[in-house]
């Protein structure tokens, strides 16, 4: 008899516990985003209030996912869902569809377009499937300028905000916080202190930061001196030519000046073919091309082989966090991103 | 008391070396410093003279180091206001007269659904012997545009979206038939979902998609010789409840209630009461990168023809006759993660089994087409699997195996079917498949029963213009 009271006892504890836990679980509102890069901007944003769940992985092609049901069974339980908005993730609405929560629907207040108020790049001008699998929209791959990330993390506030406007405050001082971090990161403090971080922004959106820092002065020192972050960093890439696999670098290239010559693929989601890649190498020789970029999820294989062919340095890395070793954020990526190609170019040796 | 003696040059050099300083520190950012000629440093000057004269020059100094601190400040702010000016976008202005007044409420096409076109191209080579026991559209060496498909979608409002699709099948007997048009509350109540219309029913999976999003040339024959040609398609409701994950990492059960229109099950156009199907989803992620789904699917409805005026004046009035259906539905499905545009592995079987409670004195039995057996127990299963080995290329093979609803005799057919796929691009696919098999019997004009094997090669060719892609979800 003792020992069965022993062993309800134990079991109502378990029971207690499971929902105490499960209450604590509750609390916190449940994010689901599309991209690790907007889950790791959505849980700085939304701090110990939120719980960030992601569909597609760091190291997997945000084109081609399969709308699994159990994906389905996240968003069913969503208070908010955040997708870039534009032509990239065409599995999601299937998914949506699937999870019959109407909270998180195009329009709704659960649902935030990470894209929306954003300069969207390589907008077609035509719009033709002669041009291989274009997106409508322009370039969906708006994670890969930290710059971006500002209005990514903007747009996820005003979502936050939306369906929990007593922690708005909250919301909005890690917003800020985050905004700080970002051009910190990006343009360094003592520049960011002396300019402002949405000036040097602004620059840097038009293509004019570079060459305005470097064309002025203070303290009878150029501007370009104070400049630090990854801006820095990224100096010896300024202008340097690359071939790339797909057009997932648009933003990247434009805001650090890397110049984008050439693509594996002959149009975007075309894979490459021999005749194509004859091209590729023809114009990295006759170019002097000694780096090529790609993310992980493409044929890996294909790039070393042009790469060893024209004496090139491949630089393979995840398109996003989690994708690949000490990727873990959407600071890392840059980290990492910048890291390497500026050592695929040291030993190259090349001016590009 | 004694005055403190200050030699008037010492005085003078001090205060035109601070002068100098300060218009020093005027156009230098260096630090200035006070150097005194050689032969300063030799007057004698008293300690109160030096006291004040190190208190003028610290407030010099500070007096120095403000002007340069505006100064900077001043700088500063005009290199933000010249970085401001250059960050802006140039106006484009449009003057006046120049603008061109359009009327938005005259050009709506925007509201237009999304509209899409499919095409389906087959080739046929018919290689057995006995090739004079083929006939029909389908069953002779030559081309077929098997199907033109018009596929519509809409957003209608923020509770409900609408898809239809059109077939136009052309020669050899041209026509125009409804496929799919209906509409669907994303969520009357959360994780429910209501269709109203004419759809492809949750029988099983393959059941549900449209021909040109199969993995292979056409339905499978386990599928057809149970469930009829084109499948189970019928109009009503269907109720889908995204049920919370119970033995599954998801579950989704559907229950559809329809008019029992398909005739090889029910009673075709001489319906009398809705037929009613269920469908389980059950679906496990195994690893990151490999996923089963096991469905389970069962329907009931009537055959027996009533309510219609015979020839003869009479009205038809047959006693019920039930039909029951059951389904299993399996699918394995491997996509590495980091290699999803290159690899990938399916394997899915589904197996139906039908009884058809039957008349003996039935029209069938008098038109030679079915035996008189009372209860008839018709079943198909079907395996298939399929490997990509590249981006654009794909191999499967499909074997089937059916005792037909729709038949004369009891002999099985069965057929298997390698073929290889070559995705141009996400709209285009080209299949080369070659069939070998046995179908259901003929019947000769001399009334004997004719066994037929089946040898053939298929070439097909689709397309798909405009947002609608080959999809299978």
């Amino acid at each position: 008899m003792r020992r069965k009271k022993i062993i309800f006892t134990v079991f109502l504890w378990h029971v207690i516990l499971l929902i105490i836990a499960s209450g604590a679980a509750a609390d916190k509102l449940k994010v689901v985003v599309t991209n690790s890069a907007y889950a790791s901007i959505a849980e700085y944003v939304g701090g110990d209030k939120i719980t960030v769940s992601y569909i597609v992985r760091g190291n997997q092609d945000p084109h081609i996912v399969r709308p699994k049901p159990s994906l389905a069974v996240d968003l069913a339980k969503a208070d908010l869902f955040v997708a870039t908005g534009l032509d990239l993730e065409m599995w999601a609405p299937s998914l949506v569809d699937m999870s019959n929560n109407p909270d998180i629907r195009s329009g709704q207040k659960g649902f935030v377009s990470a894209s929306a108020g954003m300069d969207i790049l390589e907008q077609p001008v035509t719009i033709s499937r002669a041009e291989g699998d274009v997106h409508i929209y322009g370039n969906p791959h708006i994670h890969t300028s930290p710059l971006n990330g500002k209005t990514i993390a903007e747009n996820i506030y005003t979502g936050l905000k939306k369906i929990d406007p007593a922690n708005s405050d909250y919301y909005l001082s890690n917003l800020n916080r985050f905004i700080q971090e970002i051009d910190h990161r990006t343009f360094g403090v003592e520049l960011t202190k002396m300019i402002g971080g949405e000036t040097l922004s602004a620059l840097a959106r038009r293509g004019k930061l570079i060459d305005f820092l470097k064309k002025k002065q203070y303290k009878n020192r150029p501007l370009v001196d104070f400049l630090g972050g990854w801006m820095k960093k990224a100096l010896p890439l300024y202008g340097k030519k690359v071939v790339t696999y797909h057009k997932n670098w648009g933003y990247f290239a434009g805001l650090f000046g890397v110049n984008v010559v050439d693509y594996m693929e002959p149009k975007p989601g075309i894979p490459p073919t021999p005749g194509h890649i004859a091209s590729v190498i023809e114009t990295m020789r006759n170019q002097n091309i000694k780096v090529m970029l790609a993310a992980n999820y493409f044929d890996v294989g294909k790039v070393q082989q042009v790469a060893k062919r024209v004496g090139a340095i491949p630089v393979i890395v995840a398109l996003a966090p989690g994708g690949e070793k000490n990727m873990n954020s959407f600071f890392d990526q840059f980290d990492i991103w910048i890291d390497r190609l500026v050592k695929a170019f040291e030993k190259a040796g090349s001016d590009g | 008391m004694q005055k403190p003696v200050v030699h008037p040059i010492a005085f003078l050099v001090v205060i035109f070396s601070l002068i100098n300083l300060r218009a020093y520190a005027q156009v230098s950012d260096k630090p200035a410093a006070v150097e005194l000629p050689a032969d300063a440093a030799s007057v004698p000057i008293a300690d109160g003279e030096k006291q004040a004269m190190q208190e003028r020059i610290r407030k010099l100094e500070n007096e120095v180091a403000q002007i340069r601190t505006e100064k900077e400040a001043d700088e500063l702010a005009r290199l933000v206001a010249e970085a401001d000016t250059e960050a802006k976008a140039p106006e484009t202005e449009t003057k006046p007269e120049e603008r061109n007044f359009l009327w938005g409420a005259l050009a709506l096409q925007k509201l237009n659904p999304e509209i899409s076109m499919s095409g389906d191209f087959l080739g046929t080579l018919i290689i057995d012997k006995k090739s004079r026991l083929y006939a029909g559209a389908d069953d002779r060496t030559g081309f077929t545009l098997r199907e033109a498909a018009l596929h519509l979608q809409h957003v209608l409002d923020p509770f409900s979206m609408f898809k239809a699709a059109v077939c136009f099948a052309p020669e050899p007997h041209p026509s125009v038939g409804l496929e799919e048009m209906y509409m669907t509350w994303f969520a009357i109540i959360p994780s429910f979902s209501l269709t109203v219309g004419r759809f492809r029913q949750n029988f099983g999976i393959v059941n549900r998609w449209h021909e040109h999003d199969l993995d292979y040339v056409s339905y499978p024959s386990a599928l057809t010789l149970t469930l009829g040609e084109e499948g189970i398609t019928q109009t009503g409701l269907g109720i889908k409840w995204f049920m919370p994950p119970i033995f599954a990492h998801a579950n989704e059960l559907t229950i559809e209630l329809t008019n029992a229109e398909n005739s090889e099950l029910f009673a075709g156009e001489f319906f009398s009461i809705p037929a009613a199907l269920a469908h389980l989803k059950n679906y496990y992620d195994l690893s990151e990168s490999t996923y089963l789904e096991l469905g389970l699917s069962g329907i009931w409805g009537v055959n027996n023809k009533r309510g219609y005026m015979r020839d003869d004046g009479t009205i038809n009035d047959e006693a019920w006759r039930h039909t029951f259906g059951g389904g299993i539905d399996l699918t394995l499905q491997w996509t590495p993660v980091q290699q999803a545009k290159y690899r990938s592995f399916t394997w899915r079987s589904e197996g139906f089994l039908i009884r058809k409670e039957t008349a003996r004195d039935s029209e069938s039995v008098t038109l030679g087409l079915s035996e008189s057996d009372g209860d008839r127990i018709s079943w198909g299963f079907y395996s298939f699997i399929n490997y990509q080995i590249s981006t654009r290329w794909f191999v499967g093979v499909l074997g089937n195996l059916a005792l037909p609803t729709i038949r004369i005799d009891k002999s099985i057919a069965w057929d298997i079917g390698p073929n290889v796929t070559f995705w141009q691009s996400e709209f285009v696919y080209l299949r080369l498949e070659y069939r070998h098999g046995e179908k259901i019997p003929l019947r000769e004009a001399n009334g004997d029963l004719t066994r037929r094997t089946d040898d053939r090669l298929l070439l097909q060719i689709d397309w798909a213009a405009g947002p609608h892609k080959h999809e299978k979800y």
